[in-house]
């Protein structure tokens, strides 16, 4: 089975929120979702620009957290959310520790309504359900990037096959200063390029310690902050 | 749409999926562009033209719907009415953001007979810079990126991550094929963070004296191009006096950057060349010092040498015409009517060497010019008062004007509430006018019927001419005439830029592009060697500035002193990736990425004064404060705290004083004091 995931080169990302905007546009996300979200982290002084999304883990405790089997891998490897199983009772959120799954608390940002999300027709995102990142499968099996990975102004979102030896993100990988951020037992498809080994380690200690904070705190500048409550 | 390569869908009359347009110019798209969606929808979005029923200043103006008929008759007779009793001279014709409609706005204000036509450019952002390069080198530049030839580039406050990203994206892949950056920026922004080799993190407003230090160290060291200087710097011998005292310890002092980086920065400057610059359009003119501070970073480059060559600051050889937030001479009318207008000017008193340089008006002194009673009407596209320091003085002296139209997209009742007639703009996916060009490469564009009663900027403004009587000069109020009259200058139509909308129309140039171009005489209109400056050398040494009782020199001014009872520096008007100025906070994508206006605050100073992440805090200046939340990072250094411009609930322009830059007339926007405290 293929399995489709992320590079992220942090020596690239600039942190213009460009990929956090072209998912929302792409997607049509309810108000407060950020399928894709890029946290500004503090290593040793430096700032880092760093973007977090759903990575469809292995083992992934999404779907083994959600009691109505809502929650489920697809026959291409993406995690995906029975929105007519799912009751909203949050353990998919609860148990991701990426910050990566959302609740639904309205379906469209204006009453007034949104000419083009009646145009196309979107339906999928109900009330009181959850979801999370599609990987936007309608696209990918065109053959296209996500709307994230093509909207990246500067190409630090690489994405690919994890089980294509050949494919750019698994040479990437292989390179000493790739880190996945393992927290827990989930084991997302994201591998991030740091500056060096070195460096590796501190921003990913840095980087859980912000996922951790994001989920603690009621308001965040660039995060989920208020929405994840 | 050509102004920044969006692409987009259309399906049943509705834009439903914006797409970059790969290879365009200004190509790839940022956060502002995937976002257009909720803006060209938004329900709040103005739809007709709009008329107060009751008195400014007694609370809800009471707007009723007008036609547009209606709202030309009013504006006509009001224009005329006040040209009648006062003179054309009492109309301010005012551009802010967008800056798509100042030809032809530029255009309606010289018909009408007013010299009086001025941009948020000429009033707080890109002028007080352009001043200091015609002061300095005669022509406009704000540096170029590296080509392939270039080995050291020096970005000097701006942040391209975050303002253009296309072009950060290509400093990126500049880096990654050899070239060295130095960056200097007070704060610790990912194009400093991603690119800088050497980061000179200043203390802001000190821009002249670090630029003096590096000076200093080149000329002391031998690292300037010597040949350059003797033969095309003006005033050269008396600069290496005065930058004598400028050592890098003595700057270290006042500039917070250690004296070994500056020593290392001038090192990599002399032995890097061609190097080029990019310069901010508006970071380090905001200050009371910015002209002669800019003219500081100016005079390094010309001690570099590397000026119209390849990988360098290059003058482009052939251009089409002036870029359109300029506007054309010819259009706009400014080559004919300007010389007869002149005298009437606003600002020529206040502004001497700015009313002799700059056709814009500086409108920092409304509120005197509208006291003295010489303005009675103003006519604004994208006006916003919140631009202006101490905003309230500005809202009065607007209020008592006898007629004021403001054209926009929104209801801003920070600005709405004191105009007469509010005008709804038709977006960028609904306008003709202007097509976009980059070098000689032409864009036409695809429009779309306007939502509501919207209009297009220069439509209305060719509307208002031809119901003034200007129907022959405003083509009987038909903008594709408009555009067609400058196109045929290329013997091109739109008609032709419909047919080439993909690749667009290059008009091919007379020649190759060239270089040392001063050397051959191709810089000046005269056609005798040197550049375009009285002395026809780089006026380091500014015989006008002289003229009109500045330092002719450009020295350097100790900004405000920090307090005890304020010991902080405030930065205001820095960009975020998700706003531009006051816009798109109505954008909901956006807005969650931000939804409170915020301080940016070192976690050091937050500690000290007891402030966590995302608590209430009061910034507080001599001359006013807001209300903000707290955001602790170590973007800003020590004893510098940012807070964005453009938030009505919290605008951070009323901390700031109207003590201007005498020369330029702008605001200090980058050097004010304050203080940060908690909200008990």
């Amino acid at each position: 089975m293929v399995k489709m995931g992320f590079v992220v080169d942090l020596t690239r990302c600039i942190g213009c929120q460009t990929c956090v905007i072209a998912c929302k546009e792409e997607n049509n996300t309810p108000p407060g979702v950020s399928w894709i979200r890029v946290l500004e982290i503090d290593v040793d002084d430096e700032i880092y620009h760093l973007p977090i999304m759903c990575g469809h883990c292995e083992d992934a405790p999404c779907i083994e957290g959600c009691p109505m089997k809502a929650v489920y891998r697809d026959n291409h490897g993406i995690i995906r959310t029975n929105y007519t199983k799912c009751i909203g009772r949050r353990s998919c959120i609860n148990a991701c520790p990426y910050n990566a799954r959302f609740l639904i608390v309205k379906e469209a940002y204006f009453d007034e309504g949104e000419p083009y999300r009646d145009v196309k027709k979107i339906t999928e995102f109900k009330r009181g359900t959850s979801c999370n990142c599609t990987l936007c499968y309608n696209r990918i099996l065109k053959g296209l990037d996500p709307a994230c990975v093509e909207a990246c102004p500067t190409g630090a979102l690489i994405f690919g096959d994890f089980e294509d030896v050949n494919s750019q993100v698994s040479v990437l990988v292989k390179e000493s200063r790739a880190f996945r951020m393992v927290i827990d037992r989930a084991k997302p498809r994201i591998y991030y390029l740091a500056p060096s080994e070195d460096y590796a380690k501190k921003i990913m200690e840095v980087a859980k310690r912000a996922l951790q904070k994001e989920e603690d705190n009621d308001w965040s500048l660039l995060g989920l902050g208020k929405y994840l409550a | 749409m050509p102004m920044c390569g969006v692409r987009f869908l259309v399906k049943e009359g509705v834009v439903v999926k914006i797409e970059n347009w790969p290879n365009f110019p200004n190509s790839p798209l940022c956060s502002k562009a995937y976002a257009m969606l909720q803006r060209q929808y938004h329900p709040q979005r103005l739809l007709h033209p709009l008329k107060r029923t009751r008195p400014k200043g007694s609370g809800d103006p009471r707007w009723v719907r007008i036609s547009w008929d209606e709202a030309y008759e009013i504006i006509a007779s009001k224009l005329k009415e006040i040209r009648e009793k006062y003179g054309p001279e009492a109309v301010i014709f005012y551009v802010g953001d967008p800056k798509e409609p100042r030809a032809a706005v530029q255009r309606l204000c010289y018909t009408f007979g007013s010299p009086n036509y001025a941009t948020e450019s000429s009033t707080t952002c890109r002028r007080a810079a352009q001043l200091a390069e015609l002061l300095t080198f005669g022509f406009p530049t704000l540096g170029n990126p590296p080509t392939p030839e270039t080995r050291l580039c020096v970005v000097w406050g701006t942040n391209p991550a975050w303002s253009r990203p296309f072009v950060m994206a290509r400093l990126l892949n500049a880096k990654r094929g050899g070239v060295k950056f130095i960056v200097v920026d007070p704060r610790r922004t990912p194009t400093a963070e991603k690119l800088a080799d050497i980061h000179l993190q200043l203390r802001p407003a000190t821009d002249g004296a670090l630029a003096l230090a590096i000076m200093n160290v080149m000329l002391k060291e031998e690292l300037y191009d010597e040949a350059f200087a003797e033969k095309w710097i003006h005033g050269f011998n008396e600069l290496k006096k005065y930058a004598e005292s400028f050592t890098p310890e003595r700057v270290e002092k006042i500039t917070w950057v250690p004296a070994g980086k500056i020593i290392d920065a001038a090192r990599l400057i002399g032995k890097n060349k061609p190097v080029t610059f990019l310069l901010s359009p508006s970071g380090t003119t905001h200050n009371r010092n910015g002209v002669q501070n800019h003219r500081a970073i100016l005079t390094l480059i010309a001690l570099t040498g590397c000026i119209d060559v390849p990988g360098g600051i290059v003058i482009p050889t052939y251009p089409l015409m002036p870029t359109w937030d300029l506007g054309d001479p010819i259009f706009t009318r400014r080559e004919e009517l300007m010389s007869k207008l002149r005298d009437k000017r606003l600002d020529k008193e206040y502004f001497p060497v700015w009313a002799e340089y700059m056709f814009e008006v500086q409108l920092n002194y409304l509120p005197e010019y509208v006291k003295a009673g010489k303005v009675k009407a103003m006519i604004m596209w994208g006006g916003n008062l919140m631009m202006w320091p101490q905003t309230h003085e500005y809202q009065e002296a607007v209020k008592s004007l006898e007629f004021v139209v403001a054209v926009d997209h929104f209801y801003r009742p920070w600005t709405h509430d004191y105009v007469d007639i509010l005008l709804p703009a038709a977006t960028c996916f609904e306008r003709l006018a202007p097509f976009a060009f980059f070098g000689r490469r032409i864009f036409g564009r695809r429009v779309l019927k306007s939502i509501g009663e919207c209009k297009e900027d220069w439509q209305i403004a060719f509307e208002i001419g031809v119901k003034l009587g200007y129907k022959e000069e405003f083509w009987g109020g038909d903008v594709s005439k408009g555009l067609n009259s400058i196109l045929s200058r290329w013997g091109i139509t739109l008609n032709d830029l419909e047919e080439h909308i993909e690749e667009g129309i290059t008009i091919p140039a007379p020649g190759p592009e060239l270089y040392r171009k001063y050397e051959v005489g191709k810089l000046r209109a005269d056609g005798e060697p040197g550049f375009p400056t009285p002395s026809k050398k780089i006026e380091v040494y500014s015989n006008i500035l002289e003229r009109h009782g500045f330092d002719p020199l450009p020295t350097f001014k100790m900004p405000m002193e920090p307090t005890n009872e304020y010991p902080l520096i405030l930065i205001t008007g820095s960009r975020v990736p998700n706003y531009t100025h006051s816009r798109w906070r109505e954008t909901p994508w956006l807005r969650e990425l931000m939804p409170y206006p915020i301080v940016n605050i070192n976690p050091e100073d937050a500690e000290k004064r007891g402030i966590g992440e995302g608590d209430d805090v009061i910034v507080e200046s001599p001359w006013g404060k807001v209300m903000v939340k707290a955001h602790l990072t170590r973007i800003v250094p020590r004893g510098v705290v940012d807070v964005l411009h453009g938030w009505p609930e919290a605008n951070v322009n009323e901390l700031i004083p109207r003590d201007f830059d005498p020369i330029s007339g702008f605001p200090p926007f980058k050097e004010c004091i304050c203080e940060v405290k908690r909200d008990r």
